[in-house]
Order: structure tokens, then C-alpha cells, then sequence
């Protein structure tokens, strides 16, 4: 009987010393845990442009908050619809956690990213939406409210009567299909304004919008430019500042980067719509976090802000125009 | 019995037991663990306010220290003849010597992005010739301007885009400095400092797990933050006002939902708030403190569960003895000795117990003894009786005989009566050879012939080698007497009387036996009589020697063991058949003693 309360004190002090060991263990390992992976697929390469290196900024920061790995690809440029199908397969393959993308298109996107759902990767769109069988969140500027404001003040510069020509980004792409939508509809009907018959599609190519806008200003006049990205804003702009057109047509368009604010300065473009991609890469990240533990799938209106020349250096402003006091992120 | 079985003494100790172990180590391990966690958590904060206090103000201090250099750096521009020349005579030499000066400051120096001088008229010179000034920008409006002019000593602004070169936006913090131009008017010197170094000193700052330090100006903007992206897009957030109008340098606060402290502390020369903000650091120890208080409590609990395990057993397994010897007591089996060598109220309680079945078994074997002793001497008492009808009976045929002259007749009949009372008389001994038994039987079978004459015949069939076997006294003659009385007497035709002795293996015995037989061919016995005579309730009617078939067994059971003696076959108008069985071990050889 005493050889046996031994044995049983042994054995109890060795799973004591056992779980004690264990939870100082366990205590390490959480921070240990396995990372997850997310695939950010872009519409073009971040290194090109602004909109879409404080994106990556975002989700990469989001990454480090949240301890995941963000891994960044993006096709050459917004056309390559392919390019980007072939991205989100290797993330299928790769059995990435999730995937953060920006569709190139609305409708081409749908069958990969569908199936990337069904193979149970959490699926978020970012910036411009997909055509999905099943529910999903959504992480984007409103876009047709942030056209219809703009057409609104542009309408009211112009004095409500003129014409106005559209230079689309890339045909089908929601954001281009958003954003042309909402501007005709924050035109009165009262006013007497005019969209122009055509309306150019740049490919998300500032040298083609250049070419578009120079050619057409040379043979016609026009009132004012509505340029809806990024690169067509910053080709638009060069057009009508290299024919010195900045006093006779208003430029309006969305996005911004060292290019345009020196255009604002200049007067080549009046009105710029400023998104928040550095929130949309965040939000997209911590979406996905959120997706994970279960939560309810949602669409966010990261918003948008109006900017003109008389206000881009106010305090709040100059943080959207150059995000990021550090060092490297203005080399 | 079932007394015992309904109450359960046995669970309760040991949960009482359990219970009280139990609650003793959690109030122990609970008071101390309470007391222990309070005097930590004190000592913790303490510890890490007093060092993350320490940090901010070094932290403080570098910042300072690196800002006076800056302020050295635009002295030595200040006061320096390139300048001097350049602002009393602004000839294209004049200029190139300042912008070479402007350049040459900012070689060895990475923090510092650009140097520039503003004249009064709005004229910009800057340290990069290859740049174009941006002329949409009047540097006379912007805020370093302003206050260089209206304040003395070297100004610092808010951080801010920096927009003097055209088309290039960076984040900078301007030092200004207004001096002395001409005509009481002031040109600035503008030095505007990127962030590298600031970061580089307070990148290096631990404030334990995800704390980190960041920098506000006067009005509450942030100079630097290492998270400057989160707080701008208002994904994250500081409690700025908080902290500028804070009552104490220390302080928590909940933000983003967690919870966090600030420590701060503002410098008099920049006017630069430095923030800490870490995690609870109580809080943080707290969720392991916890950890291990839960693991200690249910160790506890284990151990204590244990221990009480063990004790209750040594308890309950001398309990337990007791209990059992109490239950074969109570189930008949009286000599039971209860094993419980310990010195303890239990010891003492079994050798009680012991003591007291040692009584009770005492008591029960002389009371067993006594009542053998009386059977005994009844029984002898009957065996040496001999039917007086019997008696009579002969007497009386040998009185008939002497008077029919039937001398011969006589004397065989005496003679037999005579060897009959010698061997039933026989000095009283219990035993006597089975010689001498089956000449009592022959004695006794030869008068009662003599007295039916043809319609008695009987035959012997003995093992010789077994005559001198002893056996127990008169056995054989009152089962004759029964067969003779109650099976031939009333046959109509010859009863026979078949007398064996044999040694045999008997299966059921498992052993080898002396076994005598008897068999009559009288009228038999229903299954029903046959019960009724082993079972003693046979009423012998009639003359019957008065020791019955139940006495006879009843003997050679009590002298030779209860498996042994009479066996009964018998079938209605068929005959009988009674077997004696014996040990053979067991009977005395008489020619051996």
C-alpha cells in the first residue's frame, strides 16, 4: 500500500511538472501559429501607380497586424483580363487561404473566382467588383455616388451648359462602368449640358489617352474632360497642358499622384475625386480576418474626397494626397 | 443484515474527507494567490512605469539633442560669409557659392531633405540647382514662413508636404529662422528634415509586445508616427487631446478597444509632446499570472483529491475488513477472525470483534458437544435394549418346545438367545468385530426361524477377508427385525432374507466402502413409505424391536460421518433392499490393535 501512494505521487508530480511545462510552452507557440495567406491580386503593377502601391501599403500593414502573409501579383496592365484569370489560379493552386482581388472585368473574373470559392478560399473584391454566384464582400469606393458629385460641381463651374467628353479606363471594368453611370446621372436634365456622342477607352494606357485627348482637342472644342482613373486623368492632363488648353477645357477624373498634383497646381486638371486605396487594402485584409471568424459578409464604402487646387494642401487633404510621413515612400 | 448494505459509510467519509481537503488547499493556494497576484501586479507597474519613463525621456532628450544640431547646422549657414556676400550683393556668383554652400550641408546629411532661402520679394534659393522651384507656391504664405518672421529663435512646424521643388511632395518638418536682411526687412533660411533619423531613434525603442512611440507638435498634429498611415486614414486611432491636456505623464486608456497606456512627456525646447503607448503591462503579466493560478488551483484540487483518496483508503480498507467479517458472522460462518494489526480505535474495535465470535464459537461447540454426548448415551441406552416381546416371544417357544419333547430344538434355540445377549451385552463397548455382528445376526435370524419354521429362509454372502473389520454394535439386527415384521411376516408364501458384505468403489462417495446388504423379497415399500422411514416418521405398528430404521442411520452417521449410511431400494410387492455403507479406512482392524 505504501509502495503505491509513492507511485501515485510520482505519477502525480509528473503531470503536474508535465502541464506546467506544456502551458509555458503553449504560452510561446501562440505567437507562433501558423501565418495565413492571402493573395492580393491587383488590376496593374503597383510599382506604376500610385492608387495601387498605397493599396498594397494597406493590405501589407493590415498583414503585419494581423499576422498574415500578403502576397501581391498584378498583370502588366488593367487589359490583361488573362493575365489575371491565369493569377488567380495559381492562387487556387497554391491553396492560399483567401483572395483580395480587383477585377479587370465583370463578368470574366466570374468563372475562376467562383471556383476559387467553391474550393473554400474567401473571396473579396476590392476596388471593382465580380459577377459571383455566391454572396461576398465588397471593399470599394462608391463609385457612381463619387461620379455623380463630381459631375455635379463640374456642371456648376461650367455654368451648367457645354459639352463634356468621357475618357473611359478600360471597357467593361466596373469601376469604368460605374463611374460613367454615375456621372450622366448627376447631370440635370434642367442644365444644358451635353456628354460627347463617343466615348474613348484608353486601355489603362496614359500614352493612348494622351494620343485620344491631343488628336481630339486639335480637331474639336469641348467644355471639359471627365477622365475616370488614374492613368487616363494623368494622360488628359498632359494632352491639354502640352496645347496649353488649362484656362478653356476643365479636366475633372478620379485619383491622384505626383503627376496630377503638379497638374492641379498648374491648372491642367480642376477637380480630382480621391479614393482611399490605402483603407481599401487595409479593409480588404482585415475583411478577410473578419470572414474568418465567421462573420457576415458585407460591402464597405471606404469614401471618396472632392480635391481642388484651393484646398489640396489643407491640413486633412495634404494626408490623402501623399499618404505616409516616411522616407522611402516618396522615392 | 441490510441495515449495513442501506446506509454507505463508506462514500461519505471519503467525500467528507475529499471536501474538507479540498476546500482547505483552495483557501490556502486562493488568500496566497491573491495576495501574491496584488503584490505583483504593484511591482510590475511600478517596474515598468519607472523604465518606460526612463525611455520617453531619453527619447525626449535625443530628439532635443538632434534638433539643437539642426540648429547649429542653420547657424554655421547663417553666419556664414557665402551667405553674408549673397545677401549684400545677389550676383550670379553670390548664388552659385550659397547653393554650393546649401549643397555641401546636405552631403554628409540624409536627414536633412532640402535647405532653402527666402528673400522678402519672394525670391527662393534652394540647395539643388537641377530642381525648378515650384512658382505656383508663395513660400511667404506658408506657416514657417510666417512664424520665422514673427517669432525670434529657430521655429519648427507641423509636419507637412513639402512643395518647394515642382512636382516633388514630400513630408518634411520645417525649421525655420528669420534674420536680419536689409531695411528691417527679414529673409528665412529653411532647413526641412525628413523623418529617417527620428525614426531610426525611436524605431529602436521596445515598450514591450506592439508599444511604440510617436511624437505630436503643439497643436496636436503628429510630427511622427510609426503608424502615421492607420491614424490618418482613421483606421486606427490616438486619444490626442487626452494626452495634451493629461494631469499625470502616466495614464490608461481604452482605444481600438484595447486597452493601453500612455506615457508622456513634452520637451520645452521643441514644444514636442513624446508619447509611449504601450500595453497594459498589468494586464498583460495579469493573463498569465491567471494561467497559472487556474493550473495551481487545479492542482490543488488533484492533489487534494488524492490525499484524500489515500487516507480515506488506509481507513476504509480496515473498515472494510471489519464490515466483511461482521457480514460472514452474520451468514454463519462464526469463527471468523477479523486481520487488522494496527494500533488504532479500529485495532482495538476488531480484536474486539475477535474476541467476542471466539466466545460465541466457544459457547456453540459445548453446546454441540453436550448435545452429542446426550444423543450418545441415549442411543447407547437403545442399543442395548432388546424387545421384550421378543423375549417373550422365544421364551415362549421354547417353552412349547420343551414340552413337545423337542430337546434338541430347545438347546439350539437357548444357546442362540444366549449368543444373542452376549453380544448385545458385551461390556458396553461402541464397537465389536463384524464377525461378531453377523453372529448376533445369525443368532438372531436362527431363533426367528425356528419360530416361522419354512416360511423364513435366509442366506449369507460374505467377503471373509472383511470379518474382522470392526464396526459399530448392532446395526444389522433391527433392520432385520424391521424385514422380518413388517415385509415377510405377512407374506402369503417363503420370505427369503439375503445378508451380503462386500467392499466396492462407490462413485457418489468417491470412495472405497464396506457396504452390507440386506435383501428380503417381502411386499416392498411406495416411494412415499420409503421417505417416511428415512425421514423417521414411520410409526412402527406392531411389534418392532423399537430401535428404528431412522435410529440406525441416525448412528453410523454421528460415528462415521453424515455421507455415510443407509441407502433404501425398494419396490411395492417386490421386496426391499437395504445397503450399510462404511469407511474402510475409517473401521478399526481388530487384529491390528
Amino acid at each position: 500500500m505504501r509502495r503505491f501512494n509513492l507511485m501515485l505521487l510520482l505519477l502525480l508530480a509528473v503531470i503536474l511538472t508535465g502541464s506546467v511545462t506544456w502551458l509555458a510552452l503553449s504560452n510561446i507557440n501562440v505567437d507562433a501559429k501558423e501565418e495565413t495567406q492571402i493573395h492580393l491580386i491587383l488590376k496593374a503593377k503597383p510599382d506604376r501607380l500610385s492608387f495601387w502601391s498605397q493599396m498594397t501599403e494597406g493590405a501589407k500593414i493590415a498583414g503585419t497586424e494581423f499576422d498574415a502573409n500578403i502576397v501581391v501579383t498584378a498583370p502588366e496592365r488593367e487589359v490583361n483580363i488573362h493575365e489575371q484569370i491565369e493569377m488567380v489560379q495559381e492562387a487556387i493552386d497554391e491553396k492560399t487561404d483567401a483572395i483580395i482581388i480587383a477585377a479587370t472585368d465583370y463578368y470574366a473574373l466570374s468563372d475562376i473566382c467562383n471556383e476559387a470559392m467553391k474550393a473554400g478560399i474567401v473571396v473579396v473584391t476590392i476596388d471593382s467588383d465580380i459577377d459571383l454566384d455566391s454572396p461576398h464582400s465588397y471593399i470599394a469606393t462608391n463609385n457612381i455616388n463619387a461620379s455623380k458629385r463630381l459631375s455635379y460641381e463640374l456642371s456648376g463651374i461650367i455654368g451648367g451648359k457645354g459639352e463634356i467628353l468621357i475618357v473611359g479606363h478600360v471597357l467593361g471594368a466596373s469601376t469604368t462602368v460605374d463611374r460613367i453611370e454615375g456621372f450622366t446621372q448627376g447631370i440635370k436634365p434642367s442644365e444644358q449640358i451635353e456628354l460627347y456622342d463617343k466615348i474613348f477607352y484608353a486601355d489603362d494606357n496614359e500614352d493612348k489617352a494622351y494620343d485620344m485627348t491631343k488628336e481630339f482637342l486639335e480637331n474639336n472644342r469641348i467644355d471639359a474632360i471627365f477622365a475616370t482613373n488614374e492613368v487616363t486623368l494623368t494622360g488628359v492632363g498632359r494632352a491639354v497642358k502640352d496645347l496649353g488648353l488649362e484656362e478653356t477645357v476643365y479636366v475633372v477624373g478620379f485619383d491622384v499622384n505626383n503627376n496630377i498634383m503638379q497638374m492641379l497646381e498648374n491648372g491642367a486638371v480642376d477637380i480630382t475625386m480621391i479614393q482611399r486605396p490605402f483603407n481599401m487594402g487595409y479593409l480588404a485584409v482585415e475583411e478577410v480576418i473578419d470572414l474568418f471568424n465567421k462573420s457576415e459578409v458585407q460591402t464597405i464604402d471606404t469614401g471618396s474626397v472632392m480635391i481642388t487646387k484651393d484646398i489640396m494642401f489643407s491640413p486633412e487633404n495634404q494626408r490623402l494626397l501623399v499618404p505616409g510621413a516616411k522616407n522611402h515612400s516618396t522615392e | 443484515m441490510n441495515r449495513l448494505n442501506r446506509v454507505k459509510p463508506l462514500y461519505s467519509i471519503r467525500s467528507t474527507l475529499t471536501l474538507t481537503v479540498s476546500i482547505i488547499i483552495i483557501f490556502i493556494l486562493g488568500s496566497f494567490g491573491y495576495v501574491l497576484l496584488n503584490i505583483a501586479n504593484k511591482t510590475i507597474q511600478d517596474v515598468s512605469d519607472q523604465s518606460s519613463q526612463t525611455v520617453i525621456n531619453q527619447v525626449q532628450y535625443d530628439v532635443d539633442q538632434y534638433l539643437q544640431t539642426v540648429e547649429l547646422t542653420m547657424d554655421s549657414v547663417r553666419y556664414s560669409s557665402i551667405l553674408r556676400n549673397f545677401l549684400n550683393d545677389q550676383s550670379f556668383k553670390n548664388r552659385e557659392h550659397t547653393i554650393d554652400l546649401f549643397e555641401s550641408m546636405l552631403l554628409s546629411r540624409d536627414d536633412i531633405i532640402s535647405i532653402a532661402l527666402v528673400l522678402p520679394d519672394g525670391q527662393v534659393v534652394t540647395n539643388d540647382r537641377n530642381n525648378e522651384v515650384n512658382t505656383y507656391i508663395d513660400q511667404r504664405k506658408e506657416d514657417y514662413y510666417i512664424n520665422a518672421l514673427e517669432y525670434t529663435g529657430m521655429q519648427i512646424s507641423s509636419s507637412h508636404i513639402q512643395k518647394i521643388f515642382l512636382g516633388e511632395y514630400q513630408w518634411v518638418v520645417s525649421c525655420s529662422r528669420g534674420f536680419e536682411y536689409r531695411n528691417g526687412e527679414k529673409a528665412v533660411l529653411i532647413i526641412d528634415l525628413n523623418f529617417s533619423l527620428i525614426e531610426e531613434m525611436l524605431r529602436r525603442i521596445s515598450l514591450g509586445d506592439k508599444g511604440y512611440v510617436f511624437i505630436l507638435d503643439p497643436k496636436g498634429d503628429l510630427v511622427y508616427h510609426p503608424k502615421r498611415e492607420l491614424i490618418d486614414s482613421g483606421l486606427k486611432h490616438e486619444n490626442i487631446e487626452g494626452i495634451l491636456n493629461r494631469h499625470v505623464d502616466i495614464f490608461s486608456d481604452e482605444i481600438d478597444d484595447e486597452k493601453i497606456e500612455y506615457v508622456v512627456t513634452t520637451s520645452k525646447y521643441s514644444k514636442w509632446t513624446i508619447v509611449g503607448r504601450r500595453f497594459s503591462t498589468v494586464s498583460v503579466y495579469q493573463h498569465l499570472f491567471q494561467r497559472y493560478y487556474v493550473v495551481m488551483i487545479a492542482a490543488g484540487v488533484l492533489i487534494s483529491v488524492i490525499l484524500a483518496w489515500l487516507l480515506s483508503s488506509t481507513i476504509l480498507k480496515q473498515i472494510r475488513l471489519l464490515l466483511g467479517g461482521i457480514r460472514e458472522f452474520e451468514s454463519g460462518k462464526l469463527d471468523v477472525n477479523v486481520d487488522i494489526e494496527v494500533e488504532n480505535e479500529l485495532g482495538y474495535l476488531a480484536g474486539a470483534f475477535n474476541d467476542m465470535t471466539a466466545q460465541i464459537t466457544d459457547l456453540i461447540d459445548e453446546n454441540k458437544q453436550a448435545e452429542k454426548m446426550k444423543r450418545k448415551y441415549e442411543l447407547r441406552a437403545l442399543q442395548a435394549q432388546i424387545n421384550p416381546h421378543f423375549l417373550y416371544n422365544t421364551l415362549d417357544s421354547i417353552v412349547w418346545m420343551g414340552e413337545a419333547g423337542e430337546s434338541k430344538e430347545v438347546v439350539t434355540m437357548t444357546s442362540a438367545l444366549a449368543k444373542l445377549f452376549r453380544l448385545s451385552i458385551n461390556k458396553g463397548d461402541t464397537y465389536h468385530r463384524i464377525k461378531d455382528e453377523l453372529e448376533h445376526v445369525e443368532a438372531y435370524l436362527k431363533i426367528q426361524q425356528m419360530r416361522y419354521g419354512n416360511q423364513l429362509i435366509y442366506t449369507f454372502d460374505i467377503d471373509e477377508t472383511l470379518i474382522n473389520q470392526s464396526i459399530i454394535k448392532i446395526i444389522l439386527q433391527p433392520i432385520i427385525e424391521n424385514a422380518i415384521y413388517h415385509g415377510i411376516k405377512t407374506l402369503p408364501g417363503q420370505g427369503t432374507i439375503e445378508v451380503s458384505l462386500y467392499q466396492d468403489y462407490l462413485v457418489d462417495l468417491e470412495e472405497v466402502c464396506i457396504i452390507f446388504e440386506i435383501e428380503d423379497n417381502g411386499i416392498g415399500m411406495t416411494e412415499e413409505e420409503i421417505d417416511k422411514l428415512i425421514s423417521g416418521q414411520y410409526e412402527s405398528t406392531g411389534k418392532g424391536s423399537g430401535v428404528g430404521f431412522h435410529n440406525v442411520d441416525d448412528r453410523i452417521k454421528m460415528h462415521y460421518g453424515d455421507k455415510y449410511g443407509l441407502v433404501v431400494e425398494s419396490e411395492k410387492y417386490e421386496g426391499t433392499k437395504i445397503q450399510f455403507r462404511f469407511p474402510l479406512n475409517e473401521a478399526v482392524n481388530y487384529e491390528k490393535v
